[in-house]
């Protein structure tokens, strides 16, 4: 049996020519969300560079990555477009004419931006999105503005990456013999005049005469189905036959239209539009007619196409109209928020805010939620956004309460609570797509200011997680055309987490290697936050509640063995003036004592946690600082800048001989006592004064053990004066602070300059890392003594009192002072180490990574130091690497799911012959059958087999499995078609 | 092709009385196998069949040649701007010898009935022939009358021709599920036609073929062809690619792709397979979409632009 069916209307011959896109040059620019990214990155770069935010730089890096990748993603998907552009048939003009852009993207989604610019000066931009193996056609209304011609001069087909930051365009030009303009018809006068007289009859059709009832034309035998009105019953009645009465009318008279019957008309346009209204009028009616214009003669016909040979006539009338220079309409339709969209946007900025919600007061919180609440619910509801002057207010106001309750908008605290109220002011005004593409750079910005507050490994999670959800928000905006189908959640997250993990080879090698600049462009105040460093003075007798304070105040990691207990004096601020109440630290401007390192040395990395205090304790005597850090003349470690964020610093430390060689003016001083300030512990020490200083030390000393003294965190209170006379006879209870004051009296006293030295004692060794925990309750007060020959030498009196204070900790020391060595920890304390451990890896890998770190990796790794020839090659080359995951990872090509689809799909890839779109198996194998006549019996089989897999019922199976025998024994010969 | 669809032999009976009849019909009408296929398809699918064209390329001879080969009685109503729906449907005559009312039945109680220049009538004229059409029955003076079956109408319409007309509109063009252009004849046949002289004559003698009852087994084959899901799906996607396409003002509805699917089902038992292929949508798509889709503008090559949705769909 023949199959004729292509004869009548199946002939898909006659294929029209894509545009192969892989001939066509790609130009890649940015799009609007595209550049406003770019300058995010680069915004937060400069923040992470001034505030040093070691995890700031990941996800700026990220972000960066982002954008790189993207790029390629829609370079490659604009290579592999098919454009074909088609005109309309004909438009009128003040209409618009509807281009058909005809798109096809064999492999992969791709969202598209079609922009159009006309010739008579419009450009219009459609938003669109192609999916896989689905050609489709766009349409792209332009205004024909004027009468004329109306054609194209450029028509820029971009392709988009899935975050739209990237629009990678391709410009089809017309086909071989192909146009793309197109006759703009004039407009219809509205009220024209009557039609001309002028009749043409005898004319063309004129004489012709179609079926009507104007007039008798015969009588002809009854068939079933006359009107019985037309039964001409006179004859029935005579005859008895019946005979049906034929009637007709003129098909009518051709109407002679002409140029000069519009003479009464002022402009060319207001004739030719004369015409066109008659010729419409003519059309409507299916009235002939003629057309006579200045040169032109048109024959009388009737019918749509004589209708528009004739306009099209009147359109190429010179002179053409001018066209006006003012722009009509806008370039895209404007395009309300999608509800769904915007919901997802929503959610995203909302998770990208939360941690805030810990540090915020409680108002601002509910404001924000209420603001997001209430956009949802305005754009669920398509109501108007809020208006401007109203949010202006509530920002107004918001911002004097900030200011009221922080004390400033600008430090810290204040800006990041007002950013992220901003930003939720931000979605109430939102009323357009770039409004929402600019929320969702805002809550990115958002989100990195977290760092300010902390950069663990939840913080770095909740990063980027915020920022994989809110560029699926963006993903989901690309294409945002009414008329377009939402990019499903699922999708939009797959492609934004796609993105993302392509970036990821891309951030690290930049954060191991990208320049680290230290030191800041500007500071940031920091204010309204509870500050536990070392005091600034001692103030033995009051109420203190240092030593509950488990926060942690540095970590501090050893290379080589850790010193044991009694060794782990942290040293920190000196304090040396007395007045009775207070000591207090003094600034002596006189050149540095001696310093004589001898002794074991520790090298150890401290992790810092913000404080306020500029002292840096360190064991014994610095022997190596880190920048940025000096020794004063009491031998203390002093920070230029006291660490806002947690900070990395590397120290080595010494036992040394302090000051050997001391300025008589400070031995002095720290000799000097109020007068009259506690009689009886002055004529105490006065007793000694016989002895030689080291006996005198050793007498103190003994008096503390001897004298029934308790070490306790809540002693009583003393009295304002002879403070020392009443804590050694009255009270006698106290802790480092009492005993560190008294003892430091008894010496002045006795006539040995001594003073009081705060910082550490102790803290916590890590078994999972190895390293030690200080915490703020593990803040000392001991003394130290000055001896000729010796120097400063470090006495603690409270270590007689509660040895275990030394060795096993100030809680310890509470319960059992005797005790030698802390309990062991129970599993809650374990557990807490552990996250302790993983915490501080963290600080030193990630928060830690710093110019330091970087420079030591760098030699290590051989590349020399930043900016030599080595390290740009090696970036470049690392960066290439980076890259190349992206490039490999292609969306696997669009392998069908289906067996037998994908055994046919093999066939073709073998073949190297793809099957067209619309192409049957049976069209493609007689199209293969036609290039190797060769392999005519085996495709037959092929498309058999394939017809019984697919088509037929039941589960086909056996028919699958005829199907991939078939495929195989089909091999493609060697002669290429 | 030929291969391929002998490969696959007919569940059914019949093949061989098709073959026949498509035999008879094509010595008939010479030239336009595919045509002569449509209707015939369309005859099984219990479609109706809306020729275009002008007068004297064979629209009669057609449907003539159809009704005799098949089997069927034929009528043929001249439609004109003052036929009445009870020229069509018939009335009821006082027969004073039985002193009751004798209803004379219609044309419309044919087999096969030719609606000639049916936009020439009023529109309530082309209501009661539509109706007939849809509902396969005809009601007057209170009793409901059902149409023989099979019941097949073959309207024709002039497209040239507008003056005095009452275009169809869509909704009423749904009703028929094809629309065919005859064309004229290629050379040779047209030559073949002259030298066997009149054709009448050849249309009048026709052997019947097939018979009322033979062609409602044939009908009731064709509801049984199957249709597998990917089938299913490509009627899907042809029917998304008419709703977005923007020459079409509006696309096929869900009606239409049940007429599609049926039409496709005969194609495919006429080709004598028991199973629906994509090139049997394919043949019938142009046939079935070509009334049904409403351009934007007239101009517009409507052949072109089904040529161009068959392309450009995937067939999954």
């Amino acid at each position: 049996m023949a199959a004729p069916a292509r004869t009548a209307f199946g002939d898909t011959g006659s294929r029209e020519a894509m545009i192969p896109s892989r001939l066509v040059r790609v130009r890649l620019g940015l799009t609007q969300f595209g550049t406003s990214y770019l300058l995010l990155v680069m915004l937060t770069l400069i923040g992470c560079v001034n505030y040093d935010l070691s995890l700031g730089y990941g996800l700026t890096f990220l972000l960066a990555g982002v954008w790189v990748i993207t790029a390629g993603q829609a370079v490659r998907a604009a290579r592999r477009l098919n454009v074909r552009v088609s005109p309309p048939p004909a438009t009128v003009a003040g209409s618009e004419a509807v281009y058909t852009v005809h798109v096809g993207a064999p492999d992969r989604d791709v969202p598209l931006a079609v922009i159009v610019t006309t010739t008579q000066g419009d450009t219009r931009y459609v938003n669109a999105r192609v999916r896989a193996g689905e050609p489709r056609t766009i349409g792209v209304a332009v205004p024909a503005r004027v009468r004329g011609r109306l054609g194209l001069t450029s028509v820029r087909v971009g392709a988009l990456d899935p975050l739209a930051i990237w629009q990678a365009t391709i410009r089809p030009s017309p086909a071989a013999g192909d146009a793309w303009d197109v006759a703009v018809h004039p407009i219809p006068e509205p009220a024209a005049p009557p039609l001309p007289p002028r009749v043409e009859t005898g004319v063309g059709d004129g004489m012709r005469r179609t079926k009507g009832d104007q007039e008798f034309a015969g009588l002809r035998p009854y068939v079933p189905g006359d009107s019985p009105r037309q039964v001409s019953w006179r004859h029935v009645a005579r005859t008895g036959t019946l005979l049906t009465r034929e009637t007709d009318a003129p098909l009518g008279s051709a109407v002679h239209l002409d140029w000069h019957d519009t003479a009464g008309s002022v402009s060319t346009e207001l004739r030719v539009s004369r015409l066109a209204a008659w010729i419409a009028t003519l059309r409507v009616a299916g009235q002939p007619f003629s057309l006579q214009l200045p040169g032109q003669a048109l024959a009388p016909g009737a019918g749509d196409a004589h209708a528009n040979r004739a306009l099209d006539a009147l359109a190429a009338m010179t002179p053409l109209p001018d066209v006006p220079t003012s722009k009509v309409g806008r370039t895209s339709a404007a395009v309300g928020l999608n509800p769904a969209a915007m919901r997802s946007t929503l959610i995203a900025l909302a998770f990208a805010l939360a941690p805030a919600v810990l540090r915020e007061p409680v108002w601002i919180t509910a404001l924000i939620a209420g603001l997001l609440v209430h956009t949802d619910w305005r754009v669920h509801h398509a109501r108007p956004p809020i208006p401007t002057w109203v949010l202006g207010v509530v920002a107004g106001v918001s911002a004097a309460l900030l200011a009221g309750s922080y004390g400033t908008l600008l430090g810290r605290d204040a800006g990041t609570a007002l950013l992220a109220l901003l930003a939720a002011l931000k979605t109430a005004e939102s009323g357009t797509r770039r409004d929402a593409n600019l929320l969702i750079l805002l809550a990115l910005f958002v989100a990195s200011t977290h760092y300010f507050f902390g950069q663990g490994p939840l913080t770095a999670l909740h990063s980027v997680l915020a920022a994989w959800a809110l560029l699926a928000a963006a993903a989901r905006w690309t294409v945002t055309a009414p008329e377009e189908p939402l990019l499903p959640e699922n999708r939009s997250a797959v492609q934004a987490g796609t993105a993302l993990a392509l970036a990821i080879p891309l951030a690290l090698t930049l954060f191991v290697l990208f320049p680290r600049p230290s030191g800041p462009l500007w500071h940031l105040a920091v204010q309204g936050r509870a500050t536990t460093g070392l005091a600034s003075e001692i103030t033995a007798g009051e109420y203190s509640d240092l030593a509950q304070n488990r926060a942690v105040a540095f970590r501090a990691d050893f290379q080589g063995p850790v010193p044991p207990a009694p060794d782990r004096y942290w040293r920190g601020p000196v304090y040396e003036s007395y007045d009775g109440q207070r000591w207090a630290q003094i600034r002596q401007s006189s050149a540095s004592a001696s310093v004589d390192f001898s002794g074991s040395s520790w090298t150890y990395t401290m992790t810092l946690e913000p404080n306020n205090s500029p002292w840096l304790p360190v064991l014994d005597a610095p022997a190596a600082l880190p920048a940025g850090t000096f020794m004063t003349t009491n031998f203390q470690a002093y920070m230029l800048r006291p660490p806002t964020t947690r900070e990395r610093l590397t120290v080595q430390s010494r036992q040394a001989r302090l000051g050997v060689r001391e300025y008589d003016e400070r031995l002095r001083y720290d000799q000097t006592l109020p007068v009259g300030e506690s009689p009886r512990a002055v004529a105490l020490a006065a007793s000694w004064k016989a002895l030689e200083p080291e006996d005198r030390v050793r007498a103190a000393l003994a008096y503390f053990q001897q004298g029934g003294f308790t070490y306790t965190l809540s002693p009583p209170t003393l009295p304002r004066h002879d403070r020392v006379d009443a804590f050694l006879w009255d009270s006698k209870q106290g802790f480092c602070e009492h005993y560190a004051s008294a003892f430091t009296f008894l010496m002045r006293a006795a006539g040995i300059p001594a003073r009081i030295v705060g910082g550490y004692l102790g803290g916590e060794l890590n078994p999972d890392g190895g390293y030690l925990i200080v915490r703020q309750q593990d803040a000392h007060a001991w003394s130290e003594v000055w001896l000729a020959g010796q120097g400063w030498v470090r006495v603690d009196p409270t270590a007689l009192i509660a040895p275990a204070r030394i060795n096993a900790g100030v809680q310890t020391a509470l319960g059992s002072p005797q005790a030698t060595a802390a309990p062991a920890p129970n599993p809650v304390q374990r557990l807490q180490l552990r996250l302790d451990a993983i915490q501080n890896r963290w600080d030193d890998l990630i928060i830690g990574y710093g110019d330091q770190q970087q420079q030591s990796l760098l030699s290590r790794a051989g590349l020399g130091s930043v900016g030599s020839g080595r390290y740009v090659l090696a970036v470049l080359g690392l960066l290439l690497l980076a890259l190349l995951p992206a490039a490999l990872w292609r969306r696997r090509g669009v392998r069908p799911r289906d067996p037998a689809a994908r055994a046919l799909h093999d066939l073709t890839a073998r073949l190297k012959l793809p099957r067209e779109p619309g192409e049957t198996p049976t069209a493609y194998a007689e199209r293969a059958r036609i290039l190797w006549p060769v392999l005519g019996p085996a495709l037959d089989a092929v498309v058999h087999a394939y017809h019984a897999a697919r088509y037929a019922p039941g589960d086909g199976t056996v028919a699958q499995r005829d199907l991939r025998a078939a495929v195989q024994r089909v091999r493609r010969p060697s002669r290429t078609p | 092709m030929t291969a391929v669809t002998s490969a696959h032999p007919q569940a059914g009976h019949h093949p061989d009385l098709l073959g026949s009849v498509l035999a008879q019909l094509d010595h008939v009408i010479l030239g336009k196998p595919g045509q002569v296929r449509l209707a015939l398809a369309c005859l099984l699918a219990r479609g109706h069949l809306l020729i275009e064209d002008q007068p004297g390329v064979g629209k009669t001879t057609l449907a003539h040649a159809l009704a005799r080969t098949a089997g069927l009685d034929f009528r043929r109503v001249q439609f004109t701007a003052d036929l009445l729906p009870a020229d069509l449907t018939g009335v009821s005559v006082w027969d004073a010898a039985a002193s009751t009312f004798r209803f004379h039945e219609g044309p419309v109680f044919s087999e096969v009935l030719l609606a000639d220049e049916i936009n020439r009538a009023t529109p309530r004229t082309q209501g009661a022939l539509l109706e007939a059409m849809e509902e396969g029955q005809v009601s007057e003076g209170g009793v409901t009358r059902p149409l023989p079956r099979p019941f097949f109408v073959i309207a024709t319409q002039n497209p040239a021709a507008f003056v005095g007309t009452s275009p169809l509109p869509e909704a009423q063009l749904d009703r028929f599920l094809m629309t065919i252009t005859l064309g004229y004849p290629d050379p040779a046949a047209e030559r073949q036609l002259l030298e066997s002289g009149g054709r009448s004559m050849t249309v009048r003698d026709l052997p019947p073929v097939l018979d009322a009852p033979t062609l409602l087994a044939m009908q009731a084959e064709v509801d049984r062809v199957y249709a597998a899901a990917p089938l299913l799906d490509y009627l899907q996607l042809l029917a998304r690619a008419t709703r977005n396409h923007p020459a079409f003002v509006a696309g096929l509805s869900p009606r239409a792709l049940l007429a599609l699917l049926a039409a496709s089902r005969a194609w495919a038992y006429l080709h004598g397979r028991s199973m629906v292929l994509p090139e049997d949508v394919q043949a019938v798509f142009p046939a079935l979409a070509a009334h049904r889709l409403p351009l934007r503008d007239p101009a517009y090559d409507l052949p072109a632009l089904l040529r161009g949705v068959l392309t450009d769909t995937p067939i999954p």
